[in-house]
């Protein structure tokens, strides 16, 4: 009888444990990159609604001559009910923000904290100056 | 023995060889995927990290949180077509195979009148050609022996016949002039005789 030269019952435990090892490895590998990847993409997505929401803000201020007193994270209206953002960018500002946690002014300023949409829900201060995370 | 239609119904026939290479196109197909990620994501990801203006890294960040949102439904819904694609086209080798072990089987029990007949898109035709002239042969081979055997089973009939003869009337037919045979000796002669094992001449 010819011996058969291959075994032809699929893997080798040797071979199911390089080909498994190899995938995890690659796959482990990538996901831990891509998400880095994608959370320092939801971070800037969030630095820049801020900025947006800033600008919106001088513009309010511009025309006010002060700072909205309190806002409302639903509409983005002031205490009087007037828009303090261009009420097309409602939407896109929610989208790219987790939670709206705070708003305070004085005359010449303001403090508005926010928490982005990062895995560690970074809390973002945007102040006149500056957005600091 | 008649000849039996073997038929293929299922999909996964040899479970071992298409799981492999069921798990290697997977394997590759996700290795490819990585490699073309990359080079598609890469751009945004360098931009993100650069010293570039912040307004540039704001679009190569929601660019890259859209192909986040829109690319993995696709992918997904690609290596899920590959791997059952990879079990379409194992399954053109694995059927074979399969076809093949069931008329191995059918020969071994005897049937030599069993021929492999594969579908019209399956690989391995050549063996399947190879396999059916093997069993031609074979066949061709047996029904020769047993043509000889019936020859020889007549003969020994009729040999048979004659020493019974010869046994029963020694006068009237010659006796063998063998050498140190008798003609007592003829029936322990017959006695002893069986196929494959010379006549007990001692």
């Amino acid at each position: 009888m010819i011996p058969s030269p291959h075994n032809t019952k699929g893997f080798s435990l040797m071979e199911l444990i390089a080909v498994m090892v190899i995938m995890v490895a690659m796959i482990g590998f990538f996901v831990r990159a891509y998400n880095s990847f994608v959370d320092k993409a939801k971070l800037t997505s969030s630095i820049s609604a801020l900025k947006t929401l800033k600008s919106e803000i001088d513009n309010y201020s511009h025309a006010k001559g002060s700072f909205p007193a309190s806002i409302d994270f639903n509409s983005f209206t002031d205490q009087d009910g007037a828009p303090v953002i261009d009420q097309t960018l409602v939407a896109d500002l929610k989208l790219r923000i987790n939670t709206w946690e705070s708003y305070s002014s004085t005359k010449d300023s303001y403090i508005l904290q926010a928490r982005a949409k990062n895995s560690a829900n970074a809390l973002l201060t945007l102040t006149p100056k500056d957005i600091t995370y | 023995m008649g000849m039996r239609k073997i038929k293929r119904k299922k999909y996964f026939l040899n479970k071992a060889i298409q799981a492999k290479y069921l798990v290697l196109s997977i394997a590759c197909l996700l290795a490819y995927t990585l490699i073309l990620l990359g080079t598609i994501f890469a751009p945004y990801i360098l931009a993100m990290y650069s010293s570039a203006p912040f307004a540039e890294k704001a679009v190569a960040a929601e660019a890259l949180l859209m192909l986040h949102t829109k690319a993995w439904p696709g992918i997904g819904l690609v290596v899920l077509l590959f791997g059952l694609g990879t079990v379409f086209l194992t399954h053109k080798m694995a059927g074979p195979i399969y076809v093949f072990q069931m008329i191995i089987k059918e020969w071994i029990k005897g049937n030599l009148t069993a021929r492999v007949r594969l579908r019209a898109g399956d690989d391995l035709q050549e063996m399947k050609d190879d396999l059916n002239h093997l069993a031609e042969t074979m066949e061709c081979l047996l029904r020769n022996l047993e043509g000889e055997h019936q020859k020889l089973y007549r003969y020994i009939s009729q040999l048979e016949g004659a020493l019974k003869a010869v046994g029963n009337n020694p006068d009237s037919v010659p006796g063998p002039d063998t050498p140190g045979i008798d003609k007592e000796s003829i029936p322990r002669l017959l006695s002893n005789y069986t196929f494959g094992k010379p006549p007990d001449t001692d």
